[in-house]
């Protein structure tokens, strides 16, 4: 293990009952730990420094990951914007981003009407690449909880049925031509009925891990088919073609209306799972070993999953179903932190930002009759996939 | 090609050649007429090496006059769809029948012969308009549950008809079914130059002449197969006359004065080159800015409009929302066309559709020259065409108001 | 910790009882061997104990107090449990594992401290395996993996470990030092309860014992006491003989002159009959 980043100069010795968060410090073995072990262990380390003490200092700390994790998604917006048929450089965009930032008026001799490019950034293409960035982070996040709760690698946010009965839920609202805003409203909610129906169902049982599982792949199915009932009865000259956009996924329709509508409940469920992140380490390694440890297991689960399936249910809500995000970018992340979630939760938010908000370029850049992104998503996503597999990076 | 006098046929090929300028990356689009024909023909060249269905445009422009004057010794009538579908008909005029195409019904009404149908295509009201309840009162009790391009055999045999319209979308199976049934269905695409394998986006050699032709083709057969071949002909003559107007008013726009302008359809969509609305444009001394870059009917991005710049911005008044849209939501605000005002909508009798209508040619070609060059065309000479037209044809009062 | 077990019984279904009666005391810091044969539901009522099963009648109480109303951080102060067998998943690092079990000591959304860690990596100390602390946990033994999964339950700071069979995928070497783990456990003040099928095991620690049986605790007292050829031949339906080698006591299955029986078929020595077998 190379030790990259590690700062041996910077770090003061901090006693061992400093930040504590309950006060209680961990008290030395009654009979003294160390000396059991080996005798002459104490003359490896600077006298008065325990070893433990020198191997708790030198531990590799990845503290160029949040500089760099931080940029990336930021840089990955800030090149998606120069993107589109309209062409806005680079620095441009930037200047355009910061005039609208301090709400300064954005002039260029450059355009014919700087305005128009102004709104090209702002109006047009700024909601979409936020969108898809938002999208990206929150089904790479859930992801990252759904395999962890459940130890399974092909766990994803879609699991428990969310995207089926978010689809039943967009499908019923365009059949009854009701407005983008219920249609959104009505997606959220049936993806989280379905949620809810899949934890009824699998409440009868008490090995409750995998009967979830089953039962979310039961209720999945239930509403997958009752979208095909509605696809089936939908006018195929009005209503089917929407219903069928709506569910390959696109983020073509989206608006900041629809962006703001979803972000309190997006914020505060990642937030709530950045939380949870070191007691989704403990829930990620078993059942019976997370209650030993003193983790309500069954109460912290459903938490992490309902937090988990909020956050898929507003991003299905904003972009139709767009699989496979929730399940690669979690593996790719954990290639690059390891399973441990403090630091593979904030890494797979910021690669599920830069990883769809380029997909979501590839699509606006390759044609102008824009493939839906839940297609791509799922062209690129499987062969990356079977790589990491054939790789053995899918590791456990 | 006997109806389409020399001198319109020499202004569509410079108008060919507008268009192939604009495909070409080469700035020759305001060259002469010489380098626009060689152009257009270049294109021409092109397009039928891409389409396998066009044939040379001597085959594919049939003279209707000359298809209506034939019969069979038995007295049927056997003649040539526009899917080059082979198709007798056992006894004229028909008596029943049903309309799956909207222009057609259209025309039937303009013909005065609703009562011989027995059965519309369900989306007739947002196909056409709410003018059709006053033209066809009644029409009501006749739609069907099959609309252009899904059909419920069963509903149609049980009308019994002696005809099925069709558009060239129709499923081809049902099509199958009834023709084995023996009902005759005909399929009226609007268009010479024969089947196409993409209904929608059309791949022809000259999309004026195939358009001008197609529509006549269809007033003067539907005319015939409802007995009324003079009201056809009228109705062509009245379509003649107006397009000698226009051709009079704006016929000598070069190509560098030409309005831009761009006609969007709901769902991001737009008609694009080969549709009738760039034809219309043309005519009217304007052109389509996403002809350049879209072939068909084909989804567009407000960042490509921007791109195109188009002087106005023509919406049909169908589809109000779009109308509400581009004019309200701020995507669309700093577009040059929104800012200075330019969105028009415009109204239900001018149909500037990717397929011609009768009333497109002898009203709205007339109304787009008057909103590109109201002082070649005066308001009242377009209110006065359009009242004519809706008391010779339809037998109603023309209600709007042209300004 | 003063765990108190009060006539137990659980079963899966009403007809069939896994756990029948259960009846016994332990204090930590003891050491305390359950002794019984394959099926009497030694399993069953660890987890009974730790709340995981809740037992069909009965009562279990520590220090006084139903273990059902403790809360799971309450609980992993007093009790450190672990499995007879654990499936690992994710190749979490030993000594991240390890931290682990500082959770119930740290703030419910708080992350483990340096000195946590610090803390976590001294029970490896302890253990003499602090050389794994940075490896991944899913590529060492399972002996090795026995002993992280041991300093884990010593970072939580219990009062008591609670095994269920913590020697049954030990090699002879590894089940041998086990026992020498447990008795310095006992020294640093650290209680065990543990089950076992090794009744020598019991009789090395000289432990508390308690013989489970399908009507109950059989017997409960110093393992010199319980541990008897009679008391095992009743668990195991087969001969046992106990024998004093110098200053080891032995437990040896099998008749001294004919361990395979190959003179005396009757005695039903080679046919198996194991608690398992009336499970559902």
């Amino acid at each position: 293990m190379e030790r990259m980043g590690e700062s041996p100069d910077k770090r003061p010795e901090t006693g061992p009952d400093t930040g504590r968060a309950d006060g209680e410090a961990p008290q030395r073995a009654p009979e003294g730990t160390g000396t059991a072990v080996a005798a002459g262990s104490s003359e490896a380390g600077t006298p008065g420094v325990s070893r433990s003490a020198e191997f708790v200092r030198g531990r590799r700390r990845m503290t160029w990951l949040v500089p760099l994790f931080v940029a990336l998604p930021i840089l990955a917006v800030l090149v998606s914007l120069t993107i589109g048929v309209y062409s806005i450089s680079l620095p441009d965009v930037c200047r355009i981003v910061w005039c609208g930032i301090t709400g300064t008026k954005f002039t260029s001799d450059a355009y014919a009407n700087p305005q128009l490019a102004y709104n090209m950034v702002w109006t047009v293409r700024l909601p979409r690449v936020v969108a898809s960035s938002l999208v990206g982070a929150g089904l790479g996040m859930a992801g990252a909880v759904f395999q962890g709760v459940f130890r399974n690698p092909l766990a994803s946010p879609y699991t428990l049925g969310v995207s089926n009965g978010a689809g039943f839920g967009a499908a019923i609202a365009i059949v009854l031509g009701l407005s983008m805003g219920f249609t959104q409203g009505s997606a959220i909610a049936f993806g989280l009925a379905s949620v809810a129906l899949t934890f009824a169902v699998a409440s009868r049982s008490s090995r409750s891990n995998v009967t979830l599982v089953l039962a979310g792949m039961l209720i999945s199915s239930l509403f997958s088919s009752l979208v095909s009932l509605i696809k089936f009865v939908a006018d195929p000259a009005e209503k089917l073609p929407q219903i069928v956009y709506w569910l390959m996924g696109s983020f073509s329709e989206v608006s900041f209306d629809k962006l703001v509508t979803i972000l309190p409940l997006y914020v505060v469920s990642v937030v709530v799972l950045l939380c949870y992140r070191w007691r989704l380490n403990v829930l990620s390694v078993g059942d019976v070993e997370a209650r030993s440890f003193g983790v309500n297991v069954t109460r912290d689960r459903n938490v992490a999953i309902v937090a988990a399936s909020v956050i898929s249910a507003v991003a299905v809500s904003v972009s139709g179903i767009i699989g496979w995000v929730g399940i690669v970018v979690p593996h790719l992340a954990r290639m690059i932190t390891g399973p441990d979630y403090r630091r593979l939760l904030p890494v797979s938010l910021s690669l599920g930002a830069v990883y769809l908000c380029v997909i979501d370029d590839v699509c606006r850049a390759l044609t102008t009759a824009e493939i839906p992104i839940g297609v791509v998503t799922g062209i690129i996503g499987v062969p990356l996939f079977l790589f990491f597999i054939y790789k053995k990076k899918v590791n456990w | 090609m006997s109806n389409i006098d020399l001198s319109s046929r020499l202004s569509s090929v410079s108008r060919r050649g507008f268009l192939a300028g604009a495909l070409a990356v080469s700035g020759a689009a305001a060259a002469g007429a010489l380098g626009g024909r060689a152009l257009a023909s270049e294109a021409a060249d092109a397009k039928k090496a891409a389409s396998s269905a066009a044939s040379s445009q001597q085959e594919a422009y049939v003279d209707v006059d000359e298809v209506i004057s034939q019969s069979n010794a038995d007295g049927s009538w056997t003649f040539t769809d526009q899917a080059d579908n082979e198709v007798t008909i056992a006894s004229l005029p028909v008596k029943r029948m049903v309309m799956l195409q909207h222009h057609s019904l259209d025309m039937v009404c303009q013909l005065k012969q609703q009562d011989r149908v027995v059965g519309v295509e369900a989306n007739w009201d947002s196909d056409l308009g709410d003018y059709m309840t006053t033209v066809f009162p009644g029409i009501q009790d006749v739609t069907l549950g099959s609309n252009l391009s899904e059909w419920n055999v069963e509903e149609i045999a049980a009308l019994d008809p002696d005809i099925v319209i069709a558009a060239s979308q129709a499923p081809q199976d049902a099509v199958q079914q009834l023709r084995d049934m023996g009902v005759p269905v005909v399929i009226v695409s609007l268009r010479g130059e024969g089947k196409q394998e993409e209904a929608q986006s059309p791949r022809l050699a000259d999309a004026d002449a195939a358009y001008t032709n197609g529509c006549e083709w269809a007033i003067k057969v539907l005319g015939h197969l409802t007995g009324a071949d003079e009201a056809a002909a009228a109705i062509w003559d009245f379509v003649e006359a107006s397009r000698e107007t226009v051709d009079e008013a704006v016929g000598d726009i070069s190509d560098d004065q030409r309005v831009t302008a761009f006609v969007p359809m709901k769902e991001d969509k737009t008609y694009g080159n080969d549709k009738y609305v760039g034809c219309m444009l043309l005519r009217a001394g304007g052109v389509n800015v996403a002809a350049a870059d879209i072939q068909g009917n084909g989804s567009y991005t407000v960042e490509q409009l921007a791109n195109w710049d188009p002087d106005v911005i023509i919406i049909q008044d169908r589809y109000m929302d779009l109308y509400e849209s581009f004019t309200t939501d701020e995507k669309y605000a700093e577009i040059r066309a929104v800012k200075e005002g330019n969105v028009i909508l415009a109204p239900y009798w001018t149909k500037p559709w990717g397929n011609p209508d009768t009333d497109s040619m002898a009203l709205g070609e007339l109304w787009l020259a008057h909103e590109f060059y109201p002082e070649k065309v005066p308001a009242d000479e377009v209110q006065q065409r359009a009242t004519d037209f809706y008391q010779q044809f339809y037998g109603i009062e023309f209600t709007d108001t042209v300004e | 910790m003063r765990l108190t077990v009060e006539d137990v019984s659980f079963g899966y279904d009403a007809s069939r009882k896994v756990l029948q009666g259960m009846t016994f005391t332990y204090e930590s810091p003891d050491v305390m061997c359950l002794l019984g044969s394959n099926g009497v539901g030694k399993s069953t009522l660890l987890k009974c104990i730790m709340g995981e099963l809740t037992p069909t009648s009965g009562t279990i109480l520590i220090d006084g107090r139903p273990v059902r109303s403790y809360s799971p951080r309450e609980m992993a102060h007093r009790v450190a449990y672990i499995a007879q067998t654990h499936t690992p998943s994710f190749s979490y690092k030993v000594i991240d594992v390890v931290t682990m079990g500082r959770t119930s000591r740290i703030g419910y959304l708080a992350n483990p401290s340096d000195s946590d860690v610090q803390f976590a990596y001294e029970q490896l100390e302890y253990l003499g395996i602090e050389r794994l602390a940075e490896r991944p946990y899913t590529d060492i033994s399972g002996g090795e993996r026995q002993l992280v999964m041991i300093a884990s339950a010593l970072a939580q700071q219990p009062e008591a470990l609670l095994l269920d069979e913590p020697t049954a995928h030990l090699d002879f070497g590894n089940q041998f030092k086990f026992v020498r783990l447990v008795e310095r456990l006992r020294e640093r003040g650290m209680g065990v309860l543990m089950t076992t099928h090794f009744p020598d095991h019991a009789l090395l620690l000289g432990c508390t014992t308690a013989i489970l049986t399908n009507g109950g605790v059989g017997a409960q007292g110093p393992a010199g006491q319980v541990v008897t050829e009679e008391s095992l031949r009743t668990i195991y339906d087969i001969e046992i003989n106990i024998r004093d080698i110098e200053r080891r006591r032995v437990c040896i299955p099998g008749s001294m002159t004919d361990p395979l029986g190959r003179e005396d078929r009757s005695s039903g020595a080679g046919k198996f009959e194991t608690g398992s077998t009336r499970r559902p």
